[in-house]
């Protein structure tokens, strides 16, 4: 207990003896101050004074905890209001609806993807003259108006001839004038890999170029023969992509008609919400400015506002508004399964390998993604199925939703949803990346530092490392966001480290940026914990191994270390809850982006953003009202953040505790 | 074998050698963690001091200690030379040429000046808090160690307010900013709209309404934060004093006010200072408290002038700026070369103020242990 005081807080340690507290019998007589029949002495003063701190003192840490009680478990039953609400109005199954829906966007967006990189790879010539001409065009109009005009007015003839001839020649100098660079520069936004533009390519947008001016203004049909012949030779890829496209409008529409029936339902019972809310408040003033005798004026104000309010409230039968969604939902099942169907047979046209192996990768990414889509969609059917709208939501059901919720989505016009497990995955796999680094390097050097070194150099190394504790966060998390974070980039992208999981990192902030750095936060405190406990082992288990022969390395590894072990574990565990703890660098760093992170990429999670508990509090509180749900949703969140460190806290003491008894 | 041998020369062996690059390992972890603390202290160092010094007498960059954060004035003129100025200075060059040709004119926010208001800012903080922590915690710890048992309840207590030391800064943040800035209670003429409840007194009311992102909200805050690591420090010096000393004192007939003035608080005292720079080291170096309590982006002037114009409420109820969170602000700048020298030696000037106080608290401890042995 002592000895963990001590390191903890890095308090200074004095070999102590028990001081007696209590006061040898005063042979002077006590006489103090009389008042009221108590007797008052200095002492008594004194002593009350300090007791009165004392109790301030452990009233307020004590106030903290029935305050964060109190903020955060106001919390579930408002966010079951919310939900049933959503029930009632629908907009949770309209809900579901868009979880299918989000998934064939992603898939639609890759196959998008693939085909215009595969357009790219194909046409590329004939693309960038395309987009060149637009640019020429927008050249011509600039500078060869009066021209065009003049040359239209002419009669046909030799004179017409001629000028049609120096109108080309113009314009071909005038394209000519514009460097490489500067088209390069222009187009990269339509064609960002385009790295030359061929000779060819340049001399057919003149041309194009030219016959719009000729043709007064006019764009030429050579350019839409161009996009067709391209559409065209795309052949089996563009029917597929179309077929797609066809494929997922009957699920947007009906995404669309669920929204527009439920939004409405929505924004009344909210409204109404407020009202009654209101209407509550106004009958209680009014109750108490009868009972105090109020002026008449302040009771028909009051009796005003009280009717007006009672006026607003809107009534609605949500039975009525419901069947709506109900007769809506009932295509839902032929939808979905003649869009998995659908989606099938356009994957299937799609030939397994292209030329392009980007293209390749991106296609079976949509693939993978369809297989996804099939599965969500199919859990979806169920849950839809299933769906009622009077179906209670109860508080174990709020509660769940937050706890287990996969989603934290605030300040959205739809409807903000709670849900911790993004935010807390994103504390564990911050955390436990960085002891993985932090572990190792703590706990040698701390065998090192007292096993090993000179006394003098670990009279050296110990204030080293202590002095890295002091170390601000915001300080390590401006080193991140300037220094570390361009440098792990490039690293990254270095052929040298490819190995290494995760590598090349294409977030410029990720988890493993805030875990290397939370590591070196991490370490000083695993290192002073546990030497100490390597301290504690008794000097006679390391004699006696070392009369047996077996050298030190041996004495360290198979009789301190295990004697220690569970000093060791704790100091790990109080270097977790320091990390979970952690704010300033993991919002700075960590890329704070509120979604569970892919496992499935395995050990590459590490390149991801994430979002964390400390991070959320600490980037959302600029903008929730007070008292609102999201207020006590924040609070929630340090409700749980509390218990964790409080659960790591005692259980490290009772360890540390038990060992130096 | 040969007479000259020495039979009991150390053989070399595998388990040798393996011992000696076991040891190796655990040493290069050591020194690697050293390392990069010096590596990355050496970076900010290197980057941060060309901002203290500048090229001609007096050499140090005086305006950067006593000047506020300002905007930075970038243009170009028709040559394509590039110019900039600190807000202030521009208007009066613009007078001075009003001829002047100024192409693509951009401002850089925080980019010029100095780090002057929040350094005040973060000493007026750290000042408040050890004051409020240092009068709580001092006396809860003399009452523990000295007038109270060492009961089942008592030892509970100890323990609880051990576990709290532990508590992550965020929650103490949240916890001051929910009661501090939007509960705690208010004398005014106008009772706002979100008071929770409010009594009148007289002419105006006592409204729980709550100080706002405030100076003293934020000072609060961090008391509490540090009040555990305070309050267990301090006990601990306390109860390294022998009890003997008590004992002779109460011999002496003296009462036990007197024994604790004279013969305990002098022997603590340099455990009670260890604990106060201890204390100060982890309040300066906290940037969640003071980001969610006291600190606002828009605050420009120097908190003094609150207390000269309006008076000593409202000193305490503005909000202030401070080093760390003008860190975390600047980190958010975009990136642009001009910006870079207020960045780093921002981060330099902050480091070395944790760091000097960090060094204090060690030096200081190592002095108690050696010294106070009875």
């Amino acid at each position: 207990m002592l000895r963990f005081r001590l390191l903890y807080l890095q308090i200074p340690a004095v070999p102590a003896d028990k001081p007696t507290n209590k006061p040898a019998p005063s042979f002077k007589g006590k006489r103090g101050l009389r008042l009221m029949g108590l007797n008052i002495t200095t002492d008594g003063v004194v002593k009350g004074f300090f007791g009165g701190n004392a109790y301030l003192a452990i009233l307020a840490l004590l106030f903290i905890c029935v305050f964060l009680l109190k903020s955060g478990l106001g919390f579930v039953p408002g966010y079951r209001v919310e939900l049933s609400e959503a029930r009632v109005s629908g907009i949770e199954l309209t809900n579901r609806v868009r979880y299918e829906l989000t998934g064939y966007k992603a898939l639609l967006a890759r196959v998008n993807q693939a085909f215009i990189a595969e357009k790219r790879h194909l046409f590329s010539d004939e693309e960038s003259a395309i987009y060149l001409y637009e640019e020429f065009e927008a050249l011509i109009d600039d500078e060869f108006e009066e021209d065009i005009e003049q040359y239209v007015d002419l009669d046909d003839g030799a004179e017409k001839e001629a000028a049609s001839v120096k109108l080309r020649a113009d314009i071909a100098t005038a394209c000519s004038t514009i460097s490489e660079k500067q088209l390069l520069l222009s187009l990269a936004r339509r064609l960002p890999d385009l790295k030359k533009i061929s000779p060819e390519a340049r001399q057919q947008a003149l041309t194009l170029a030219q016959e719009y001016a000729l043709n007064d203004a006019e764009t030429p049909d050579a350019v839409a023969a161009i996009s067709t012949r391209i559409s065209q030779e795309m052949g089996t890829f563009n029917t597929a992509i179309q077929r797609i496209k066809s494929a997922g409008k009957p699920l947007s529409q009906l995404e669309a008609t669920l929204t527009r029936q439920t939004e409405e339902t929505d924004r009344i019972l909210k409204l109404n919400r407020q009202t009654s809310g209101s209407i509550l408040a106004l009958e209680e003033g009014l109750k108490k400015a009868h009972k105090r005798d109020e002026p008449s004026e302040t009771i028909t104000a009051i009796e005003d506002r009280l009717k007006k309010s009672r006026g607003s409230f809107i009534e609605i039968d949500t039975e009525a508004l419901i069947q709506p969604v109900y007769q809506a939902i009932q295509n839902h099942d032929l939808i979905v399964d003649t869009l998995v169907s659908e989606l099938a047979a356009a994957f299937d046209t799609l030939p397994s390998e292209f030329e392009n192996k980007q293209v390749t990768a991106t296609i079976n990414e949509a693939r993978q993604l369809n297989g996804e889509l099939a599965v969500i969609i199919a859990k979806q059917k169920e849950n839809i199925n299933a769906w009622r709208h009077d179906k209670d939501v109860n508080l174990s059901n709020a509660l769940t939703a937050f706890f287990f919720g996969s989603e934290w989505q605030t300040g959205s016009p739809w409807q903000n949803v709670y849900g911790l497990m993004p935010l807390f995955t994103g504390s564990l796999l911050v955390a436990s990346v960085s002891l993985l680094f932090a572990v190792p390097l703590a706990i040698g050097a701390a065998l090192y530092v007292n096993q090993f070194a000179h006394k003098r150099e670990a009279a050296l190394i110990k204030p080293g490392i202590e002095f890295i504790q002091a170390i601000p966060s915001v300080v390590l998390g401006l080193f991140g966001v300037l220094v570390l974070a361009g440098l792990l980039k490039e690293w990254s992208h270095s052929p040298l480290l490819s190995w290494i999981p995760g590598f090349p990192i294409t977030e410029r902030l990720n988890v493993l940026l805030a875990a290397l750095l939370l590591a070196f936060m991490a370490a000083p405190t695993i290192f002073t914990l546990a030497e100490d406990a390597l301290n504690n082992v008794p000097k006679a288990f390391t004699e006696a191994s070392l009369a047996m022969g077996a050298t030190k390395l041996q004495t360290a590894i198979k009789v301190v270390l295990p004697a220690s072990i569970s000093g060791i574990i704790a100091a790990i565990m109080l270097g977790f809850g320091r990390v979970v703890g952690e704010t300033m660098v993991v919002l700075m760093v960590a890329g704070n982006k509120a979604k569970i992170p892919e496992f499935s990429e395995g050990l590459g999670v590490v390149g991801q953003p994430v979002h964390t508990m400390t991070s959320i509090i600490a980037q959302e509180y600029g903008e929730v009202t007070e008292g609102s749900l999201h207020w006590q949703a924040l609070f929630m969140v340090g409700l749980v953040l509390f218990t964790i460190s409080l659960v790591i806290n005692s259980t490290c003491q009772r360890v540390l505790n038990r060992k130096t008894r | 074998m040969t007479a000259s041998e020495n039979p009991f020369k150390a053989k070399r062996s595998w388990t040798q050698f393996r011992g000696k690059l076991g040891v190796g390992t655990f040493g290069a972890a050591t020194y690697f963690i050293l390392f990069c603390a010096v590596l990355i202290f050496g970076q900010i160092a290197y980057k941060g001091l060309p901002t203290f010094f500048k090229s001609e007498a007096p050499y140090v960059n005086t305006e950067f200690f006593t000047s506020n954060p300002e905007i930075l004035r970038v243009w170009h003129d028709a040559e394509g030379n590039k110019f900039s100025m600190p807000d202030k200075d521009f208007d009066i060059w613009r007078e001075k040429n009003p001829d002047a040709v100024i192409l693509d004119p951009h401002a850089l926010n925080y980019s010029a000046g100095g780090i002057a208001g929040p350094l005040v800012g973060t000493a007026l903080l750290v000042f408040f808090c050890m004051i409020i922590a240092l009068s709580i915690g001092i006396s809860a710890a003399i009452y523990l160690s000295e007038y109270c048992g060492k009961g089942r309840i008592m030892s509970l207590i100890r323990l609880s307010i051990l576990n709290l030391a532990g508590v992550p800064s965020i929650v103490f943040a949240l916890f001051g900013w929910g009661i501090f800035c939007h509960a705690a209670p208010v004398i005014v003429d106008h009772v706002d709209e979100r008071s929770l409840f409010a009594f009148s007194i007289g002419s105006s009311y006592l409204s729980f309404q709550g100080w706002g992102t405030s100076l003293l909200a934020g000072s609060c805050t961090l008391a509490i934060m540090v009040l555990p690591v305070i309050i267990t420090a301090c006990e601990e010096s306390l109860r390294a004093v022998p009890g003997g000393f008590r004992e002779a004192s109460f011999a002496l007939g003296s009462s036990q006010w007197q024994t604790i003035r004279k013969a305990v608080l002098p022997y603590a005292l340099p455990g009670i200072l260890t604990a106060t720079v201890l204390g100060i080291t982890r309040v300066a170096g906290e940037t969640a408290p003071i980001m969610l309590t006291a600190t606002s982006t828009d605050k420009t002037d120097m908190p003094m002038q609150a207390l000269q114009n309006e008076g000593v409420w409202a000193f305490f109820t503005q909000s202030v700026q401070a080093l760390p969170f003008h860190i975390y602000t600047l980190a958010k700048l975009p990136d642009d070369p001009l910006s870079k020298p207020m960045q780093n030696g921002a981060t330099f000037a902050f480091l070395l103020l944790v760091m000097g106080f960090a060094f204090i608290s060690i030096v200081l401890r190592n002095r108690v242990r050696k010294k106070l042995k009875w």
